[in-house]
């Protein structure tokens, strides 16, 4: 079964060298996320959230390279203008906006929120052989990474205060999906892609707009002081 | 072509809002806008009911009667939300000069995002790929994000951060849940197939079940943060009850159903390869939640808009218990459900935006005596409350009514029973709430009167149908309700 399928698609064995390249850009995928964690200044989380999307195209390019699909090209490209220059700009100029407040707020310290990272990959990778079918191009580790990205993803958002560490951890979650996409099945779709990439795009702008409104309405952008809706 | 032009009345409208110059332009366009789409979809539901569907099977738009029944739920809510965005802007704005300056700007942008809001919902049910309706959902979110922070307060901007971050994180998982899905058929129908609903269709037994199993479980818990699923729910009080209140209308009357629309459209891909058991119960699981958290807290509500938006909890979990009982009439309940609450719904919505804009005040121990000093609005507040709480006469009798009997005869005896006791103290705590502000005490200060005029016309329209379906229902809604419970696999 999975032999035709594999003949099918012309696929046969993935090239060591792919492979390797791949294993490689999954492991700067993975300590990237754990920067997102670490790091202390606002600023330094987008400029590592920028360097995270660049892996991610030159995975995109890599498996475009060995399938040759010319629509992953376009991805790639698509995801370094998006993500890499105009995401990265806008949140750079919420940020500048907020003056004070450009520390990350953590409700936990970070070395603590470094063992959770840890424990949250550790789950990914023993958790990802339940997901993965037989008769992909990848095996367990590209998607394992995916996860890990997507459940770092989560505890940023569940444990940083400052509103625009809200929207990193969102789009940290989304660089998980994105990347879990193309190791899957290499990619959606060209239109469905070019529509999620919009998507976020407009998404990040709409959110910092709120996160300025709320930083003028309430003087914070804290989101442990919006707790006044309850019930 | 008709359900292009479906799709761009609202944009065209958007655009004329953008240029106008005056007020009275904004309003004009906006309700004819809604009043052509409408009218639009109405033909596209004739041409449904003629043909079996509208649109090319291999294009982009494609409508079936599933998509139908949404798409007459969108019409109808948008039309009569047009008339009371009109009535209630107009009031709310009385004291500001909307020709010109700031007020303008705003009235401005809150109609310019009504069409887009509109727009967005409209695509979801229409929309052939899989992956379109997931960013059609999305965008639902980010057009209705600033029409929740409409009035700037810390608590409605509070409120639109929840609802947009909430929303963002449950459709990140839906989008899991859909590339799992395109995954699922990537075996059969190689790496790169156009992802539609009716390329998938042929194939649906033969999806991979393992893959499918999680899918759906991500879809599920996805789209049902959207839909406003228990324990997923906690953006939607706070929402619902800082929008103004057409707006809070739409919300709960239209975009819970966009995506109920979308979890209805995953179970009838799902059951094919998964069996009726795995799909059940994780409905069933939601449905019950979303009835105990809502009862729970419309014990205790303080807020009179906070106790709609959990009674929309509670009607959203009934509708998945409805799906959950399954078999014709199951199905046909729920999808009947669905019309009936978004009509009372929304309904309700319109008659607090004539009492917040009266008693100028969301608490419910401040209002009382309403049928004196506005006696249309209480009138059809209480017609409203009776309605929704399910009591006969009224249309949503009909539907719970008909999931109910589905229970009891598909053998889901104590879910069944536990969805009546619950829906029984729910009708306790609603009709203690209303009694106490539809009659009470008549307060002294108040000046009687009803507040806006289009506001009562929106609020007419939508009670003759909720008086009308609850004694017969026209024979092509049933004709068409019949066959979108075909769609979802009741035969």
């Amino acid at each position: 079964m999975i032999l035709i399928f594999l003949a099918a698609h012309g696929i046969g064995e993935p090239p060591l060298l792919a492979t390797q390249l791949l294993q490689v850009s999954g492991v700067i995928l993975l300590l990237t996320a754990f920067a997102t964690v670490a790091v202390r200044l606002l600023t330094q989380v987008i400029e590592v959230y920028a360097l995270q999307s660049l892996v991610l195209a030159l995975i995109a390019l890599i498996i475009g390279y060995f399938t040759g699909s010319t629509d992953l090209y376009l991805v790639a490209v698509l995801t370094i203008l998006v993500k890499c220059i105009a995401i990265a700009w806008i949140l750079r100029n919420a940020t500048r906006r907020l003056h004070l407040q450009r520390e990350v707020r953590p409700y936990l310290n970070i070395p603590a929120s470094l063992l959770v990272c840890i424990f949250l990959t550790v789950l990914a990778f023993f958790v990802s052989p339940a997901v993965v079918a037989p008769g992909t191009f990848l095996n367990e580790p590209p998607l394992a990474i995916s996860i890990t990205l997507v459940l770092i993803g989560l505890f940023l958002l569940s444990s940083r205060r400052q509103a625009v560490m809200q929207v990193i951890g969102l789009l940290t979650i989304e660089n998980g999906l994105f990347s879990g996409a193309i190791a899957i099945a290499y990619g959606m779709p060209l239109i469905v892609e070019f529509g999620i990439l919009f998507d976020i795009l407009i998404a990040v702008m709409v959110m910092s707009l709120l996160v300025t409104h709320i930083q003028r309405e309430l003087i914070t952008a804290d989101t442990a002081d919006l707790r006044r809706l309850k019930g | 072509m008709l359900l292009v032009f479906i799709l761009l009345t609202p944009l065209l409208a958007c655009g004329i809002c953008l240029l106008a110059p005056h007020r009275r332009w904004m309003e004009l366009t906006t309700i004819i806008a809604m009043a052509l789409v409408f009218l639009l979809i109405l033909l596209v539901t004739r041409e449904v009911l003629l043909v079996g569907h509208s649109g090319e099977r291999t294009g982009w738009l494609y409508a079936d009667a599933l998509s139908a029944v949404t798409l007459l739920v969108i019409a109808f809510v948008s039309f009569t939300a047009a008339l009371a965005s009109v009535g209630y802007l107009r009031e709310d704005m009385r004291e500001m000069n909307t020709e010109q300056g700031q007020a303008l700007r705003q009235m401005k942008r809150y109609y310019m995002l009504f069409h887009l809001f509109v727009f967005s919902m409209l695509i979801v049910p229409i929309s052939n790929s899989l992956g379109v309706m997931w960013i059609a959902v999305e965008g639902t979110t980010l057009a209705s994000l600033f029409l929740v922070s409409f009035y700037g307060t810390g608590e409605s901007l509070e409120a639109a951060w929840k609802y947009v971050i909430i929303g963002s994180v449950g459709l990140a998982l839906a989008l899991f849940g859909t590339i799992l899905t395109y995954y699922s058929a990537v075996q059969i129908l190689g790496t790169s197939y156009d992802f539609n609903w009716s390329v998938l269709a042929p194939v649906v037994g033969h999806l991979n079940p393992n893959v499918m199993r999680l899918a759906l479980l991500f879809i599920i818990v996805g789209y049902g943060t959207k839909a406003g699923l228990a324990p997923m729910h906690t953006w939607l009080p706070d929402a619902h009850s800082e929008a103004p209140s057409p707006i809070s209308a739409l919300l709960s009357g239209v975009l819970l159903n966009c995506a109920m629309y979308a979890i209805l459209r995953y179970y009838a891909l799902a059951v094919p390869s998964l069996g009726h058991g795995y799909p059940t119960i994780l409905l069933l699981t939601f449905g019950l939640l979303s009835l105990v958290i809502a009862t729970l807290m419309m014990f205790q509500q303080r807020d009179y808009k906070r106790l709609l938006a959990y009674s929309s909890i509670e009607h959203m979990g009934i509708i998945a218990l409805g799906v959950a009982f399954g078999g014709p009439l199951g199905l046909f309940g729920a999808l009947l459900q669905i019309i009936n609450h978004a009509m009372t719904k929304s309904m309700m919505f319109f008659a607090s935006g004539q009492i917040l804009l009266k008693y100028k005040t969301k608490s419910i121990d401040r209002v009382s005596g309403v049928i004196k000093i506005m006696p249309v609005t209480g009138t059809l507040l209480l017609v409203g409350g009776l309605a929704l709480t399910g009591s006969p006469p009224f249309s949503v009798f009909i539907s719970e009514f008909t999931i109910l009997s589905a229970g009891f005869r598909q053998g889901y005896t104590p879910e069944a029973i536990a969805m009546l006791v619950l829906m029984a103290l729910i009708f306790i705590s609603v009709l203690f709430y209303l009694n106490k502000m539809v009659f009470g005490k008549v307060p002294t200060v108040e000046k009687a009167g009803e507040v806006s005029l289009l506001n009562i016309v929106a609020m007419g329209l939508s009670a003759i149908i909720i008086v009308l379906f609850g004694f017969f229902i026209p024979s092509p809604l049933n004709t068409l309700l019949h066959q979108a419970a075909f769609v979802l696999g009741g035969r």
